[in-house]
């Protein structure tokens, strides 16, 4: 037998055996069925509130390490906290420049090859996501991902003043590309 | 202005929800038209009331029906409306049973008054400090990725938008998990006046409360009190619960449900009552529909249920068996069709019938079954976080059976967290992971919370029977195999 399944037999021998001394005890006082159950019963209730204060204890402790810990935390941080924990804080920054970029009705697709759309998707609402990106309607984010015409593309256009680029530039590795429409000339 | 509006939503959200859950308690006739039963139903109300708004307007999203503040209102105030007349119908109608139903029990002795009334209050004190803790946290992963997100989208978008919930680069970020508790999120910033996700956390611990609460107030007609307040107390502090909350998983809510539905049909076995079936069912869909696991533990509950009407000493329940499977199949299938239609959202755990025709697959990887099993016994004896919870239930049970109490209720108990670990050391035994190892630290603790509370819900029930000083069965088996038909009586509850 493992280990687990060991445990359990112990415990449950351990109980069973507080249910033979109970009920040993309780033997005369009320019929032999329910001296049984009740044995059963006031064991059950010891082994539960012999932990009980001890844990109750415990976890009010945690709970406030918890508040003291997170006391300072803001909205805003809160909802970057999946960027710094898949390794890219660097997605802050650029995350808070697509937010600028970005009218908040219009539609945008993404792509990544960090190991959450998701994460940069919750940091972009209420933009909306798409599927299928239209380079017509929606925005595109590049995060490490762009083609290289587009990265030659966008370097090209930083040359023009911001209003009449198509390809927003945050870093050679985070590019935003406007819907067609909307591009400059 | 910000805070007052904040305060104002939240209390505003609490009680709509509330209505139509409290109308539906009394037109089941589970509560009395009185402040103080009334006050005690509040918390289930809002349980109650979050799967009968929830579940709906989740058949809405499906279709394709814009879901913002207008529609949730409507179909709320639709769904009161209609309860609030049904629960009138048998108010009018039972005017007279109602006041003749007195709340005339002996009072406890001292010894169970002090027991019961310190646990519940450390208890209640101890949920409600404990919501402090939950206001600043930051959103974790799965949070992020799963179920904020999905949050966010409804919130913001009011629906199932094809960029989240058909996007097949989300595929690994489970859009087969069901989305009453994103719903909720959506509902509840809207009521709050705007996203707070650190906030929504605060919110999930309250509902955590409230499933207790539900638990509490399900068994406090059925006897002595002292008894549960400490089962209920056990659940309650559990590292594992405020880590699952911090997380912003899904789990907790899903497992308070399987505890309600577990319980409710408990006492349906025991009574009779229509009521509770009905209950029961509820909390199974809600349940289903919060996390996946909560549909697997529920057929656990229903397979439970029929062996021991077919086979037990309970005769005549088929039809409230047949209507409790109806509403849990109406609760059910919206999303559950929606899914299939969707191709964005796969299965990671493959069903029974995908992996049956392939038993070499299944034989190859036996390995695994026998490591989850270990690992279910691990979690459900780890006394760290439940004390001696399942245990206790084990050594009831088998003394209730030797002594022939009980006998079709205690088979219950047993045979649905059975069942119920059997549905998870099946996700063990097929789960696609290779990591294993990964696996079980990630999900051990959690995979197995449905089972813990049908546990708790099943040990606080027995616990009343096993020091109640009914016959056993042998002696009188009316009481088991033909329970009277208690409707329209109402519950002295409170």
């Amino acid at each position: 037998m493992s280990s687990p399944l060991i445990t359990l037999a112990v415990l449950l021998i351990g109980l069973g055996a507080g249910v033979l001394l109970v009920a040993s005890l309780l033997r005369g006082s009320s019929p032999a069925v329910h001296s049984w159950s009740l044995a059963a019963a006031i064991v059950a209730v010891v082994a539960l509130g012999a932990y009980w204060p001890g844990k109750l204890r415990g976890s009010a402790q945690v709970l406030d390490g918890q508040r003291i810990t997170y006391a300072a935390t803001d909205e805003r941080t809160a909802r970057e906290k999946c960027l710094n924990d898949m390794g890219r804080p660097d997605l802050v920054q650029a995350l808070a420049f697509a937010r600028e970029q970005i009218p908040e009705d219009a539609e945008f697709a993404v792509t990544t090859n960090s190991p959450s759309v998701a994460c940069l998707m919750i940091n972009l609402f209420p933009r909306r996501p798409v599927a299928v990106a239209d380079p017509a309607r929606h925005w595109t984010v590049f995060d490490r991902t762009a083609p290289a015409n587009v990265v030659e593309d966008a370097t090209r256009q930083q040359r023009l003043p911001e209003a009449e680029r198509r390809y927003l530039t945050h870093s050679p590795s985070f590019i935003l590309v406007r819907p067609e429409p909307e591009a400059g000339p | 202005m910000r805070d007052e509006r904040l305060v104002l939503g939240f209390l505003a959200f609490h009680l709509l929800v509330a209505a139509p859950g409290l109308a539906l308690m009394y037109a089941l006739g589970l509560v009395r038209p009185r402040p103080v039963a009334l006050a005690a139903a509040a918390g289930p109300a809002f349980v109650i009331g979050l799967v009968v708004v929830g579940v709906p307007l989740i058949a809405l999203v499906v279709l394709g029906v814009t879901v913002g503040t207008p529609a949730s209102l409507a179909v709320l105030a639709v769904l009161t409306l209609g309860l609030g007349l049904a629960a009138l119908r048998r108010h009018q109608r039972e005017r007279q049973v109602l006041a003749g139903v007195g709340s005339a029990a002996a009072r406890p002795p001292v010894f169970e008054l002090v027991v019961e009334r310190l646990v519940l209050a450390a208890t209640a004190g101890y949920l409600a400090l404990g919501s402090l803790a939950f206001a600043h946290v930051p959103t974790m992963w799965d949070d992020a990725n799963i179920w904020s997100l999905k949050g966010l989208a409804l919130y913001y978008h009011e629906g199932l938008i094809d960029g989240v919930a058909r996007n097949s680069q989300l595929s690994g970020v489970h859009l087969d998990y069901p989305i009453l508790q994103p719903l909720l999120e959506a509902s509840f910033f809207r009521a709050i006046g705007g996203v707070d996700l650190r906030l929504w956390h605060v919110e999930l611990w309250v509902l955590f409360a409230a499933l207790l609460w539900t638990l509490a107030w399900l068994l406090a007609p059925l006897g002595k009190r002292w008894l549960w307040t400490l089962v209920l107390a056990t659940l309650s502090v559990s590292g594992i619960l405020i880590t699952n909350i911090t997380l912003g998983d899904a789990d907790t809510t899903m497992a308070g449900l399987v505890g309600c539905a577990t319980l409710s049909f408990g006492i349906w076995l025991e009574r009779g009552q229509r009521s509770h079936a009905l209950l029961g069912a509820l909390f199974i869909a809600g349940a289903a529909n919060v996390k996946n696991e909560g549909l697997a533990f529920g057929v656990a509950i229903g397979v439970a249920l029929v062996l021991v009407v077919a086979l037990g000493r309970v005769r005549g329940r088929w039809k409230d068996l047949a209507l409790s499977a109806a509403v849990v199949a109406g609760g059910v299938l919206p999303w559950q069709l929606w899914v299939l239609g969707n191709e964005a959202a796969t299965r990671a755990t493959p069903s029974p019938w995908q992996v049956v025709d392939d038993p070499g697959y299944l034989l190859d990887r036996s390995e695994f079954l026998w490591r989850g099993i270990e690992q279910i016994v691990l979690q459900l004896t780890n006394t760290a976080e439940w004390g001696l919870l399942v245990p206790a239930l084990l050594v009831v049970a088998t003394v209730l059976l030797v002594v022939r109490r009980q006998r079709t209720l205690v088979s219950f108990y047993l045979l649905a967290a059975l069942l119920a670990s059997l549905s998870v050391a099946y996700t063990y035994w097929v789960t696609p992971f290779a990591d294993l190892g990964g696996f079980e630290s990630r999900t051990g603790p959690r995979i197995v919370l449905g089972i813990v509370f049908a546990v708790g819900a099943g040990l606080a029930h027995l616990l009343q029977l096993a020091i109640s000083a009914t016959p056993s069965d042998e002696a009188d088996s009316h009481a088991v195999e033909d329970p009277p038909r208690a409707e329209p009586r109402v519950e002295a509850r409170a």
